[in-house]
């Protein structure tokens, strides 16, 4: 049985190449120009999970590590009013797009806000989103590329991409896909990872940590990960951990796990400076740009209300 | 996606005997290069080789709040280089917590204490001034 938000979903539906509408048929969705089929219950507007397979592995393997309705705490929802400054009642009743959905940590928090949610995701991260939102009427997930969206221009009143425009071959390039498909007025909020600190080091260390088999080097951080936290008065590990930032944010040796592997493992890792990214937003036309906190960049700004 | 078939422990030590080896090469490598870094390595290396330290905290000056600063010898391994193992006593009774915030130790005082680079930034326990408390504030490394 399909969804309530699918009427508001099926407007704005269409071809990612030739922008045609879309109608929903025999567990697919048809255009004049192509067919996506539905798997799984999914919406697939792409072939595969291309170069994001390791966010396939984690977000399948830690479906729930980070959800707050399965933490039964707010550390995601306060994270994400830090990381966009969008609260409860901005986004209550509006469509929303999250640009990278993952297993579903920020569309847990925004649709139990009240908003209808889309959560795309190249990856078949898709899988595990859908599995925890299956009984939630105002969730719509579908497996897409942010470069090639299945959605029409002016079709949503937020957006955001928290963590994820980094990860795709081209951040500014992906984020200016994101921003013609606000409606005038609509606010969009994306936080990319900084250009400095620990983001630097790891920097170093992708290209030659992607290369491991997801499932090796997962297994390496479920050793190490706990390993390292119950050693970390000693200097070696001190030491250990300047060379190789290793995650302790305080939310469970379950999520720093995910958190390390997260760190290293995908095949794009784009760094930025605020100032970078904030260009990105004047480039766009965007106005009231601003940062919402202190993570610097966090950005957020809103398109025209006589954008054409 | 198949996450229910696990592989038997064996294969993941493996694996994890693999990857650790793997990473310290390319780790040594960007050590070796510079693209990383680690200005606390050549402390760590000499630390099993060196005395033990112990000593007095003197030319103790007032920095902010309820924090107070002394110099140490720079050879020690400092929360910069990763972790002290200093241990800051106000006569014979131990101060703590250590590896605190400076600011914390400013503002809340009580013994917090802080080893960075070459100084220790240190609270007493009843935010006295130790200069003129009459107690005697000395450190000594843990092994």
């Amino acid at each position: 049985m399909d969804k309530p938000i699918l009427d508001r979903v099926m407007p704005i539906l269409c071809d990612p190449i030739t922008g045609a509408s879309l109608r929903k048929e025999e567990g697919q969705f048809i255009s004049e120009s192509g067919r996506f089929p539905i798997i799984r219950a999914v919406p697939r507007f792409v072939a595969g999970d291309d170069y994001v397979s390791s966010f396939s592995f984690e977000w399948n393997t830690h479906y729930r590590t980070q959800l707050d309705c399965f933490r039964s705490d707010r550390s995601s929802e306060e994270q994400f009013i830090k990381k966009t400054g969008f609260g409860p009642g901005d986004l209550r009743g509006k469509l929303v797009l999250d640009a990278g959905v993952g297993a579903g940590r920020y569309t847990d928090v925004v649709s139990r806000w009240g908003a209808d949610v889309i959560g795309v995701d190249l990856s078949y991260a898709v899988e595990a989103a859908y599995k925890n939102f299956v009984d939630r009427p105002n969730v719509w997930i579908a497996q897409a590329d942010i470069g090639a969206l299945p959605f029409k221009p002016q079709s949503f009143d937020a957006i955001f991409s928290i963590g994820v425009l980094h990860h795709t071959p081209d951040t500014e390039a992906y984020f200016k896909k994101l921003v013609p498909l606000l409606k005038p007025g609509g606010s969009i909020a994306i936080w990319v990872y900084p250009k400095e600190g620990d983001y630097l080091i790891r920097n170093e260390w992708i290209r030659f940590v992607n290369k491991i088999p997801s499932h090796m080097f997962y297994a390496w951080c479920r050793w190490f990960v706990p390993w390292a936290q119950a050693r970390l008065d000693r200097p070696l590990v001190g030491l250990v951990r300047r060379v190789f930032p290793f995650s302790t944010q305080g939310l469970g040796v379950e999520n720093d796990i995910l958190d390390t592997f997260d760190g290293y493992s995908p095949k794009y890792h784009g760094i930025h400076s605020p100032e970078e990214v904030e260009g990105w937003f004047h480039d766009m036309g965007l106005q009231q740009i601003r940062r919402p906190s202190d993570w610097k960049t966090c950005v957020r700004g809103i398109r025209s209300a006589s954008h054409h | 996606m198949n996450t229910e078939s696990r592989p038997g422990s064996v294969v993941i030590f493996g694996q994890v005997v693999l990857v650790s080896i793997y990473l310290l090469i390319v780790g040594l490598w960007l050590l070796i290069a510079g693209r990383i870094k680690a200005e606390g390595i050549g402390k760590i290396i000499r630390r099993p080789f060196r005395p033990t330290y112990a000593g007095e905290l003197r030319d103790i000056r007032h920095d902010d709040g309820n924090c107070w600063i002394a110099t140490l010898p720079c050879e020690l391994l400092s929360d910069k280089d990763g972790a002290s193992r200093l241990v800051v006593c106000e006569d014979d009774r131990l101060l703590g917590p250590a590896h605190c915030g400076h600011e914390d130790i400013r503002e809340g005082g009580g013994g917090r204490f802080s080893h960075w680079g070459a100084q220790v930034y240190f609270s007493t326990r009843d935010n006295s001034d130790p200069r003129t408390n009459g107690r005697r504030y000395h450190v000594r490394e843990l092994t």
